[in-house]
């Protein structure tokens, strides 16, 4: 299958940031979640795909076409939506839609008119009247409404209501019924990108920590709840990357869970009181955290 | 980087700029015909048409450029028109094609017209001229702020380098007047282009052709487009 994505061993670098040999695929027909705190490296990473900015060294494939020097034929089969993107205030949606009907010759007219009923947002008003969410859905339908062969999305759903939310995720889920179809998105929202990625990807700090697909990387991690001593044995045990104390009762938290683990745990002397699944967020916490006391350099 | 040009797209962010800077043209073109309206109609109404011709040559490229350029990237619509399939090349010649053809167009009739009022009234035809390289002066000046603004792209740089160019225009006229080659058959009958007359028009024409080459060269060794 080919990949819709792809960075190879790509590296930014800013006065305060380092994207640190990115490697990175997307396979064709997927959504792929990009977690990470700010200042992690998802914009940048997004916008090397665009072609906004440029990798210092490493290769980075859209498409099958590499960047920057095939942006062109690339970009005519991506659909991408930013914080960083606005309209003109002086133009309608309508003309906007005109305007990018006239470039892709994919545009769905009927799509269009239907997305802006779902949304609720009308062809005819000037952008300067938009709301911010307001502003997002007609940037998604601008993008939506081409058919692109990928979706980059960098926090798609930030700013938005519970009810918009809904309806951009919901159209979203919509675009995979075509498996030629890939979404990339970054978002700071961990339902989002819990309820509809296929694979998570997690940077911290310039760093891909762990490419995976969901329900595999979800069950990865528990936490083990548990009373007993811990020792410098426990500590040692590969795949903990967190142990809270209060008194005798102990909360571990470990991202390569198997039963050998639990069996270990108890062989030193631990009672297991409960082995928890963990949310998205509970484990982008645990992450973060984790790698803020050792230290993700090292 | 590919250096083929896009040139459907070329033509639709041209007309995407004519269409957002519309209005404003028309506004600028209705105040210089307002000026032409009555510059021959006696020595008070040429200097205070004059000077609203100056006001309409600079208001004219100064605000398209803020309009095209500054506030493509000041209000985020470049990263939009950058996501569409162009690379930095096609971007910078639509720009180019765009900004000079909204500058060109109107102040090719401004000074079309001038020359028309002055070969067909009173005013003596020996102010052309003076008022072709006035004129062309101007256009020398939009030049300049246009590759400012598409290589540095920041607005203060920009207003410093139009508040600039605008102080010039004062010695300028001061230089010109103290030229004798250009002043002494102002008041003639007939337009005197003399040697001196054409080396300035000449300078300024390769000085703005100069800068916009510049400005290409940089535009496509840009690495950022945010």
């Amino acid at each position: 299958m080919q990949n819709a994505i792809e960075f190879k061993q790509v590296c930014k670098s800013y006065p305060d940031f380092f994207l640190d040999n990115l490697n990175l695929q997307l396979p064709q027909g997927q959504i792929m979640g990009l977690v990470g705190a700010n200042g992690a490296g998802k914009s940048t990473a997004l916008r090397l795909l665009m072609g906004l900015i440029q990798a210092d060294s490493g290769v980075v494939e859209v498409l099958g076409h590499k960047l920057p020097n095939n942006q062109v034929l690339a970009k005519q089969n991506i659909g991408y939506a930013s914080e960083d993107i606005r309209l003109y205030k002086s133009a309608t949606l309508g003309w906007h839609m005109d305007f990018i009907k006239s470039i892709y010759s994919g545009w769905d007219d009927a799509y269009a008119k239907d997305l802006a009923k779902k949304f609720d947002i009308k062809i005819g008003n000037k952008m300067k009247g938009f709301s911010h969410g307001q502003r997002v859905k007609a940037c998604l339908l601008l993008i939506l409404a081409r058919r692109p062969q990928l979706v980059i999305l960098d926090e798609p759903t930030t700013g938005l209501d519970p009810v918009a939310r809904h309806e951009v995720l919901a159209e979203l889920a919509e675009i995979l019924r075509d498996e030629n179809r890939s979404v990339l998105f970054s978002s700071h929202n961990t339902q989002d990108v819990e309820q509809i990625s296929d694979t998570i990807s997690f940077l911290h700090k310039g760093k891909l920590l762990d490419s995976q697909d969901k329900e595999t990387y979800l069950d990865r991690w528990r936490r083990i709840l548990c009373t007993g001593n811990i020792d410098s044995i426990t500590l040692a045990i590969e795949g903990i990357t967190d142990i809270k104390k209060s008194g005798s009762f102990c909360e571990v938290t470990t991202n390569q869970f198997n039963d050998t683990l639990v069996a270990k745990l108890s062989q030193q002397g631990l009672s297991i009181s409960s082995v928890e699944r963990m949310s998205l967020e509970q484990i982008f916490l645990a992450n973060v955290f984790s790698k803020a006391k050792t230290g993700v350099a090292s | 980087m590919s250096q083929t040009l896009n040139l459907n797209i070329i033509k639709k962010l041209i007309l995407k700029d004519w269409y957002l800077n519309q209005k404003i043209i028309a506004m600028y073109v209705a105040g210089a015909i307002l000026a032409l309206s009555f510059i021959s109609l006696g020595e008070a109404q040429f200097y205070m048409a004059s000077v609203l011709l100056i006001c309409v040559l600079i208001g004219l490229g100064n605000h398209q450029i803020a309009i095209t350029i500054i506030n493509e990237r000041k209000e985020q619509t470049l990263p939009f028109i950058m996501s569409l399939p162009i690379s930095p090349l096609d971007y910078a010649i639509a720009k180019l094609i765009a900004n000079m053809t909204l500058f060109l167009i109107p102040w090719s009739l401004i000074v079309l017209s001038l020359l028309a009022i002055l070969i067909t009234t009173e005013l003596p035809d020996g102010l052309i001229p003076y008022s072709v390289i006035f004129c062309t002066f101007f256009l020398v000046n939009y030049f300049i702020t246009w590759a400012v603004g598409m290589a540095i792209e920041a607005e203060g740089v920009v207003i410093f380098v139009m508040v600039f160019l605008n102080c010039l225009t004062s010695p300028f006229m001061y230089v010109l007047g103290k030229t004798p080659a250009v002043m002494d058959n102002i008041q003639g009958k007939e337009a005197l282009w003399n040697s001196t007359s054409i080396n300035i028009l000449t300078i300024e024409i390769v000085v703005a052709l100069l800068v916009i080459l510049i400005a290409l060269f940089l535009q496509t060794r840009k690495k950022t487009f945010l």
